[in-house]
This record gives C-alpha cells, structure tokens and sequence, in this order.
C-alpha cells in the first residue's frame, strides 16, 4: 500500500470512530484538515474570521454525518466537498471577492518589474500574487489539485460539476497565467532550473 | 485522444492522481514533444509554488478545535433535553393511560365508555359551576358569604381612614348605636345599620364629622 492509500485507509478509520463519538479521533482528523478547510476557504471568503468559522462548521459536519460515511468517495472529497457547500452558504448573496488576471491594474506594474527579477523564490511569490487574481473557479481547480492533490474526478465531485468543466477550468486557469509564465522566463531555462 | 484532451490531463500526470491508461497515453504524448514537455516543466512549477503556500500555513489551531468540542457539547446536551421531552407523555395521553390502567378501557364495552365519559362530563360541569364567580364578586366579606342583614332599621355605607385604630371606630360607632352589619368589601367599605327611630340626618352629620371618616353614604331601601 503506498503512501497516500496508507493515509486514506487511515482518515476511513478515523472517520468510522467519529461516527460511534470517538473525539480523539476528531482531533486527529481536525488536526489534519483544519488547516487544508481553511485555506479552501479563505480562497473564496477573504474573511479569516468567518473562514475560521466555517472552518468549525464543516468539522460539525463531519461529526454527524461521520456514522453515515460510506467511502464512495475519499475522506479528502467527502470533507472538501462539505467544506465548499458550507462556503457557498455562507457567502450567498454577497459577491465574491475576486478579479479576471486581465483586469488586475496591480499586473502592469509588476510586470514591469520582472526584467530585475531573476531569483526562483522572486519569480514564485509573483507567481502567488497572479494565482491570487485569479477568478474563484479558476484558483479552486488550481489549488484542489495542485495543494490538495486530487484528482480531476475527484474534484468534479467537490465542486459539483462535470470533469470536462473541471479540465476546461484549468485549461483557461493555465492560459491566464501563461503570460506571467512567460514574462518570468518560468517556460525556458532563466527560471534557474525549472525544466 | 487528441492533443487538446492529453493537454488537458497534464495538470493531473504532474500530480500523480491519472489513471494508468490515461498516464501512459500523456506519457507517450510526452515523449519526443518538447513543446509539451515545456508545458508539464511550467505546471510543475505551478504545482511546487502552490503547495509551498501551504506549507507555511500549516498549524493547527486548538482553541479553534475547543470551540468546536465546545459546541458538540451544547448540541449534544439539547438534543438530549429535547430526546426527553419528546418521550414524555402529554396532558391526554397521561390521562388515556391513567384511564386505561383503571378502567381496563381497552376491554370497556362501547356503551360503558359513553356512560363513564358522560358521568365524567357531569362532574366536570358541576365542578365548573362551583367554582364559578358570584354575582356579587365586587362586594367581598371578610367572613365570606353573604352579607347577613341583622337589622332592618336603615343602613350606611362608611369607610374610614386605614390608620384608623378599631377602638376609634367602634367609639364612633357606639356613640350612634351603629352596627356593622357586613364589610369590609375589597374598597375597605363597611356596611352599617342604626337603630330604629334614630335621627338619621343628625347621624350622617354626626359620622361625617367623626374623625378617620372619609366615606359615608345612605343605603337606600
């Protein structure tokens, strides 16, 4: 059993004991995904207060519905997809707070700058400031994959969508950020090693 | 698959979660394909930048994590109240079961409920006519019941200062040969009668006069 299966197998078992009222094994499960649920979340809230909240909500969650888990999908799923649906909750009715890449006046400026930056970690943290500009759907794709390492079937099922949307998100995601990419030399050698 | 749909799959070869086939097909795609191969280089760039941000996000917060123990408890706590108060037997039904367990009605004949339910009703009805109010509610007596008359010479309502001892007012009376025939109703009222014959008129002013006396009027007949 590889590593990531070992995990699954692992948060299953966690999960099992939370439904017959385990609370150690919440902590050990909160432990884990606290900080993952608000990362998600903040993504889409900008507001660490109320991440934190929703944050609690979501492990609520867990702890009743946890006797009910059948595994159809894997812990990670089942516990972002919660945490999305609580998110969606809690914002509705409020715009969110997001930006196209296109329409980032603060991008100019920074791509000005990039003929003076030449470090990899300067390159990722402009880099990091592009992906914050992002849209919502286009960062989530992003980050559910990338950060929490889903698949894209998986992350259909989190988001509640079909795959081929979950493709073509990331597919537009990637073209937001090519110019970027390229600005910052990430796509040839400059990037200090990248390929 | 076409070039567009192994594109796409780069994203999830780069994290390791493609199915085999799938991931053989990307893989043969790959080879000898620079531009693609400069492709997965940048989202592998991508993938090492955004998991970076995580990484120095990651601690977990125990008082957030005792709020919510916090919570369980308060959740689990009224849903225990409620559990209980949802098994406890209303008004009807405690009494149902009450008549069930006196009466056997389960084995009651039909004609033997109505004649229990109709002499249950009769008490009820009589019950609720005793304790219905008077007519006089108004008028109170401190003995209770009805005014008694003891006298039928002529009668005067009169009511006096609170501070007024007994012995002042029954001097008052005594020297007009009053009697108090009921009171004191809920407004502290007395009802008085004086003797036959008596100078009524010289009994009202003498009274009126009397001190603590800030009330007196004639019953009339």
């Amino acid at each position: 059993m590889d590593e990531a299966s070992q995990r699954t197998a692992e948060e299953v078992a966690w999960i099992h004991s939370i439904g017959k009222g385990d609370k150690a094994a919440l902590r050990l499960l909160y432990a884990r995904y606290s900080t993952r649920i608000f990362r998600f979340v903040i993504r889409m809230m900008r507001d660490e207060a109320k991440a934190e909240e929703v944050v609690n909500d979501v492990m609520m969650e867990v702890w009743k519905s946890a006797a009910s888990f059948e595994g159809r999908s894997s812990p990670s799923t089942w516990i972002l997809g919660i945490a999305r649906f609580r998110t969606l909750n809690a914002v509705r009715g409020k715009k969110l707070d997001t930006v196209g890449l296109d329409e980032a006046p603060e991008a100019v400026d920074e791509q000005q700058d990039l003929s003076q930056v030449k470090s990899q970690e300067q390159l990722k943290g402009l880099l990091r400031n592009a992906l914050d500009r992002l849209s919502d759907e286009h960062r989530e794709v992003m980050e559910l994959t990338f950060f929490h390492g889903h698949s894209y079937p998986e992350i259909a099922q989190i988001l509640q969508c079909p795959e081929n949307t979950v493709k073509t998100r990331m597919f537009h995601a990637r073209a937001k950020l090519k110019p970027w990419l390229q600005n910052m030399g990430v796509s040839v050698a400059d990037a200090g090693g990248v390929i | 698959m076409s070039d567009r749909n192994l594109e796409e799959l780069l994203p999830w070869y780069a994290n390791g979660t493609l199915e085999e086939s799938e991931r053989k097909q990307v893989e043969a795609w790959l080879e000898d394909n620079p531009e693609a191969q400069l492709q997965l280089a940048e989202i592998e760039f991508l993938n090492e930048t955004v998991s970076e941000v995580g990484e120095q996000e990651a601690v977990m917060r125990e008082d957030l994590f005792d709020d919510l123990l916090e919570r369980i408890e308060t959740e689990e706590t009224q849903a225990a109240n409620e559990l209980q108060r949802d098994q406890a037997p209303s008004m009807m039904e405690r009494l149902q079961n009450w008549f069930n367990e006196t009466f056997q009605w389960g084995m009651t004949p039909q004609f033997a409920k109505v004649a229990v339910v109709s002499q249950f009703a009769v008490v009820m009805a009589l019950g609720a006519v005793l304790i219905m109010p008077t007519a006089d509610e108004g008028y109170e007596v401190l003995s209770g019941g009805d005014p008694v008359v003891v006298d039928a010479g002529i009668q005067l309502d009169i009511g006096v200062k609170p501070d007024l001892t007994i012995g002042q007012f029954q001097a008052l009376l005594k020297a007009q040969q009053a009697m108090i025939v009921s009171g004191p109703n809920s407004l502290g009222i007395y009802r008085i009668s004086l003797p036959q014959g008596s100078d009524v008129d010289q009994a009202l002013a003498t009274l009126k006069a009397g001190e603590g006396v800030i009330y007196l009027q004639r019953v009339e007949p």
